[in-house]
């Protein structure tokens, strides 16, 4: 059965047609809520609760357009909405707002390649952490599913000369970042690029 | 000579490969003259390499195991906040109800009382007159409920009107339960 049957069936009522609507695109909506909150608890719940909210709204669902890019725009408003209540709590518990990732505090650099892998990840994550919400969802959806800008444009609810320019000052930041970063850090986002 | 560095949209263009060849050739005599423009670009490369290296991180095993689950808590919740809702309507419709007894039945013969004994003797009475009238009454139903529904149901059209009744009773239901279903998941 193929995606377009799938939906049809679960418009209808078929539950077990969109469990496997979910299993066909669950990875995909973890790794953009992994992405933009950067905790695997809270992406976990954020990409539940996607699958939920378009079950509830299946019906709304223009049938023209791509299903992912629609489970994307649900994603991602989700989080960006999530970080702001998370930002609210922060600021009325007189919390610091975001600790810097160990990565970018951390002055040994990782001499194995195993663990260089580990490491990339936790370079990736410290360098999106640095990122507005709205800038690193853009980061997520250019780099991890090569959309286009129009594609980018319709997930967010952006306009697509929003989503060049926010791309285009997310990489330049991260560029500043990686450049003017601790030594270690260089290093190692050189040698994972070499393995 | 002097040296120019590229406009800084180009960078951004030359990452998305939208430079026109003519705009890429100088883009790099450019790059390859400016040190400064140089390092700029090669952290602009370096840290798009680093990001589409990353791969995907994927959610713990049986994720639409426990999506289901939460769907499944999800809807019992619904049910349980649509009772609460109903219940939640119908005590304070049952209490102005209370109320407006009160105070049109016995407040008048309170009023109008020797003394509060005697009054309390009355509403007794009263009660118990009442709950036999009520039995009666009950009766009274029932035996012609029996006398008419006989004849009644050996009649089509009883039949059909029952069914659509009932039709009409669960589309009820299934439009109050959706509705309240989308309410709560958004």
């Amino acid at each position: 059965m193929n995606e377009f049957e799938l939906i049809a069936y679960a418009r209808a009522g078929d539950e077990a047609a969109f469990t496997r609507l979910v299993e066909l695109h669950q990875t995909a909506i973890y790794n953009l809520c992994y992405r933009i909150l950067g905790n695997p608890a809270e992406a976990e719940d954020a990409a539940q609760e996607t699958f939920l909210r378009a079950y509830a709204q299946l019906n709304r669902f223009d049938a023209t357009r791509s299903f992912k890019t629609w489970l994307f725009s649900i994603a991602n408003h989700y989080c960006i909405d999530h970080l702001r209540k998370r930002r609210l709590t922060w600021l009325s518990l007189d919390q610091p707002a975001l600790a810097p990732h160990p990565a970018l505090r951390e002055q040994k650099p990782g001499p194995e390649e195993a663990s260089m892998r580990r490491e990339q990840k936790a370079v990736v994550e410290a360098l999106l952490a640095k990122l507005a919400p709205e800038d690193r969802s853009v980061v997520a959806l250019r780099y991890w599913y090569d959309l286009s800008y129009e594609e980018i444009a319709e997930a967010t609810g952006a306009t697509v000369s929003a989503v060049k320019s926010r791309l285009h000052r997310a990489r330049a930041l991260l560029a500043n970042i990686l450049a003017a970063g601790p030594e270690p850090l260089k290093q190692l986002g050189r040698s994972v690029l070499a393995l | 000579m002097m040296i120019s560095n590229p406009p800084p949209d180009w960078m951004q263009a030359a990452l998305d490969g939208e430079l026109s060849p003519a705009e890429q050739a100088q883009f790099e005599r450019q790059i390859a003259e400016s040190p400064e423009a140089r390092a700029q670009w090669l952290a602009l490369v370096e840290v798009t390499q680093l990001l589409g290296a990353a791969p995907l991180a994927a959610p713990r095993p049986g994720f639409s195991k426990r999506f289901q689950a939460r769907l499944a808590g999800r809807r019992s919740r619904t049910r349980l906040l649509g009772g609460m809702l109903a219940l939640g309507l119908a005590a304070p419709v049952g209490m102005v109800i209370l109320v407006l007894l009160i105070i049109g039945k016995l407040l008048p013969t309170m009023l109008i009382a020797p003394s509060p004994a005697a009054w309390l003797s009355a509403q007794a009475t009263a009660i118990a007159l009442s709950l036999a009238d009520a039995r009666a009454i009950v009766e009274a139903l029932a035996t012609s409920v029996f006398a008419v529904a006989g004849p009644a149901l050996s009649h089509p059209l009883t039949w059909v009107g029952l069914t659509f009744g009932g039709v009409i009773v669960i589309a009820w239901f299934h439009l109050i339960r959706k509705t309240t279903w989308e309410i709560t998941i958004l």
